[in-house]
């Protein structure tokens, strides 16, 4: 019952409780009022037989005291005109009937005796006993017997038009709930309806009609709001899905899904060209067709098995098999599609042709290791040539030596011994060969210096220029005491190099400053540090000889001298030592300078 | 300071005549007694040193020598128990660190660069005298 109600339209609800409610008021008020005249009828009647009965009392004692029934009789006969009096008696002082009256035809029997006094409603009738009293003295006793009869008809009168009304009302409620529902009913309806047009048509552009600003009103206000931000979602959506779709369909990889059983459900355009399948050749085929035997079970399958059981990505290149027959090599990113429970229901694979790709980094590869091949060839003869050339120097070392040892020794025997059989030309011829044995010994020196200075190994270690630079000044000024040069060195420069190389180095630039500044009375050497562009760039510079700029590019050459050895003493290699330990340290080095105006030698390291 | 009676001889291996006359003229110029002993290759320096000739006070000894070169020559003096303390100058014209290196490696007293000047190698030829065989309180003869 209770169920048939809840699932009735909303409009049938409201009615059935408005008229429930009507139904049980009018029920309840009826009921009331019924009964409520019921009661109000009794005791009018009730009142009206009591005056009755002390009327009859009065109009009765005179004769009840002279003991004359006839006349009592009399009185009572009277009460045949009210047609309720079904009978009337008087009883004497010893309850005795003294006289009686009753309707004719009614079978109505008088009792004999009195009773005790009061009203009694008895079925359709009411009895009454009443005392007679005179003179506070009871003298008898009335007796009444009322036909009800007439009053409960005149109820019943009363209660059929007050049914009439009740039904009236109950219809006019009706009619009347039926038009007011719609108040309420309307608008939910109204609601129910778009509701129903929006799940039905997806239109999530319809709106629900406002019509009042009661809480339907709060409800439909929320409904739309509702529909707004599903219809702004929904558009959201389908440009993400368009978008989405756009790119599937338009990027050149290869976009393919499978479901779980390995069957191709999705296939782009680019996967048409990469395998030559359409669409619709291969839909819910298996992706065995563009994976022979022998790639699936080299890899392919491991793959598949690792992706439905471990989820997640895996990128993996297979050989696959277009529809021509052509074997490809394919580059597959795949990724397992999962359910919201987490539940593997497929796997999206993008994947690439790289076969040409593959093939070109197989030739690099290729090359690459004919390359090395051919690096390791060339480094081990390197190797060998500096082995030949360390030799060679060992030899130069040596070998050169020794003669010319011989040479300036004898010379020099020949000098003290025989020097009396000489004549002054003999004597000079004999000093040049010196001189020049000395030359060589030194050109030798500086050769075997270069050619160390080239292949010795590189250490890198902090190294204070500055204190280096005042140790090879020292030097130089011990060698020879009596030069006056003023050396200004800016103190704590640092830098980081093979501290045996940079000071092989530094000792041939000072040295040279030293040197070129011979002349001069008033020497000067600086050695200082700038900056440019954040490299640290150190320089030595002198008032010395200086140069012509144009030769400034045949400075650093090995044995390429820019004064005679009678100016200046020199093998030419020094320069050349200095340019090849700065280019060990991968720095750079130049000069500037001015003929008889000075040179500065800067460098980086 | 000067041992009493002939003194012992001096080892020279040197292959070059030329350098053997100027180091014998540097001897002669620094006035020392000692007779010069002069091996021209490593065998003949070996043989005279692990042989029953007595052993030398000092030996001068260059590396680029026939046969035998100085570093071989100097590892089996070394090898030798009669001769592993005996007073070894290496005496070459390299001044490669290799060779440095590798002769005190191998157990060599001193090394000398032969200069080119006569002046210096006389120079040079003093200051060994004045060391090795003045100064230097040598090994005991019968070290082993």
């Amino acid at each position: 019952m209770i169920r048939v109600v809840r699932d009735l339209p909303i409009r049938r609800k409201i009615i059935l409780i408005i008229l429930t409610v009507v139904g049980i008021a009018l029920v309840l008020q009826r009921t009331v009022i019924y009964f409520s005249d019921l009661q109000s009828s009794r005791n009018n009647i009730r009142a009206d037989m009591i005056s009755l009965a002390e009327i009859i009392s009065a109009n009765s004692e005179a004769a009840m005291v002279f003991n004359d029934p006839r006349a009592v009789g009399h009185t009572l006969q009277s009460l045949r005109l009210n047609p309720v009096i079904l009978a009337a008696s008087i009883y004497n002082q010893d309850g005795k009937l003294f006289a009686g009256y009753s309707v004719e035809n009614q079978n109505v029997v008088l009792p004999e005796t009195a009773q005790r006094d009061g009203v009694v409603f008895e079925g359709d009738q009411l009895k009454l006993f009443h005392p007679m009293i005179l003179d506070n003295k009871r003298i008898g006793t009335v007796y009444l017997l009322v036909d009800l009869r007439p009053m409960y008809q005149q109820l019943n009168r009363s209660n059929a038009i007050a049914f009439v009304i009740v039904v009236v009302v109950f219809l006019f409620a009706l009619i009347l709930s039926s038009l007011m529902q719609r108040l309420v009913s309307r608008p939910i309806l109204a609601l129910a309806e778009t509701a129903r047009q929006v799940s039905e048509k997806k239109d999530y552009s319809l709106r629900a009609q406002k019509s009042s600003d009661d809480e339907l009103g709060v409800l439909i206000d929320g409904f739309n709001d509702m529909l707004s931000q599903i219809e702004a979602r929904e558009a959201a959506l389908r440009e993400s899905q368009r978008r989405v779709t756009l790119l599937v369909q338009e990027t050149p990889l290869g976009v393919i899904v499978f479901d779980t059983q390995f069957t191709v459900l999705e296939w782009n355009k680019a996967a048409e060209r990469i395998f030559g399948y359409t669409e619709g050749e291969i839909a819910g085929k298996s992706g065995r067709c563009i994976m022979p035997e022998d790639s699936w079970n080299m890899g392919g399958a491991a793959v598949w098995t690792d992706l439905l059981r471990n989820a997640g990505g895996r990128r993996s290149i297979h050989t696959n098999i277009r529809k021509d027959g052509r074997r490809i090599i394919c580059d597959w990113y795949n990724t397992a599609l999962a359910d919201d429970s987490g539940k593997i229901i497929g796997v999206a694979a993008m994947v690439d042709d790289i076969t040409d790709r593959k093939r070109a980094e197989d030739e690099i590869q290729k090359l690459n290791e004919q390359l090395e091949l051919r690096v390791r060839e060339r480094t081990s003869q390197l190797e060998a040539a500096n082995k030949e050339l360390e030799a060679f120097a060992y030899s130069v070392s040596h070998d050169l030596r020794a003669p010319l040892r011989a040479i300036d020794g004898f010379s020099q025997l020949i000098e003290a011994e025989y020097a009396e059989r000489l004549d002054v030309r003999g004597r000079d011829y004999l000093r040049r060969v010196r001189e020049a044995t000395q030359r060589m010994g030194q050109l030798i020196d500086d050769m075997l210096t270069l050619s160390r200075v080239s292949r010795s190994e590189m250490k890198r270690e902090p190294i204070d220029l500055s204190e280096m630079v005042q140790l090879i000044i020292d030097d130089l000024r011990e060698r020879e005491p009596q030069r006056r040069v003023e050396v200004v060195i800016t103190p704590g420069i640092q830098a980081t190099g093979d501290p045996r190389l940079v000071r092989i180095m530094l000792e041939n630039l000072i040295g040279n400053a030293w040197k070129f500044t011979s002349r001069k009375a008033d020497g000067r050497i600086e050695f200082g540090e700038t900056t440019r562009d954040g490299k640290n760039i150190f320089y030595v510079k002198d008032n010395g000889a200086g140069f012509d700029m144009s030769y400034a590019n045949r400075l650093f050459t090995a044995f390429q001298r820019l004064h005679t050895a009678s100016e200046f003493p020199g093998t030419g290699v020094g320069l050349a030592i200095v340019h090849r330990v700065v280019l060990r340290h991968s720095g750079c080095i130049w000069a500037e300078g001015e003929v008889e105006k000075g040179t500065t030698f800067s460098f980086t390291l | 300071m000067l041992p009493t009676g002939t003194p012992e001889p001096i080892l020279l291996v040197e292959d070059n005549a030329d350098d053997e006359l100027l180091t014998l003229h540097a001897f002669k110029e620094n006035k020392i007694p000692n007779e010069i002993v002069v091996a021209r290759d490593g065998v003949e320096a070996l043989n005279y040193l692990l042989g029953t000739a007595p052993l030398p006070a000092i030996v001068l000894l260059d590396l680029k020598l026939p046969k035998l070169n100085g570093l071989e020559v100097l590892e089996r003096v070394r090898a030798n128990t009669r001769t592993r303390c005996l007073p070894i100058i290496v005496l070459t014209t390299s001044r490669e660190e290799a060779d440095l290196l590798k002769c005190y490696s191998l157990g060599a007293n001193s090394y000398i660069q032969k200069p080119v000047d006569l002046k210096h190698f006389i120079e040079a030829i003093h200051h060994v005298g004045a060391y090795w065989l003045k100064l230097n309180c040598p090994p005991p003869l019968k070290s082993a």
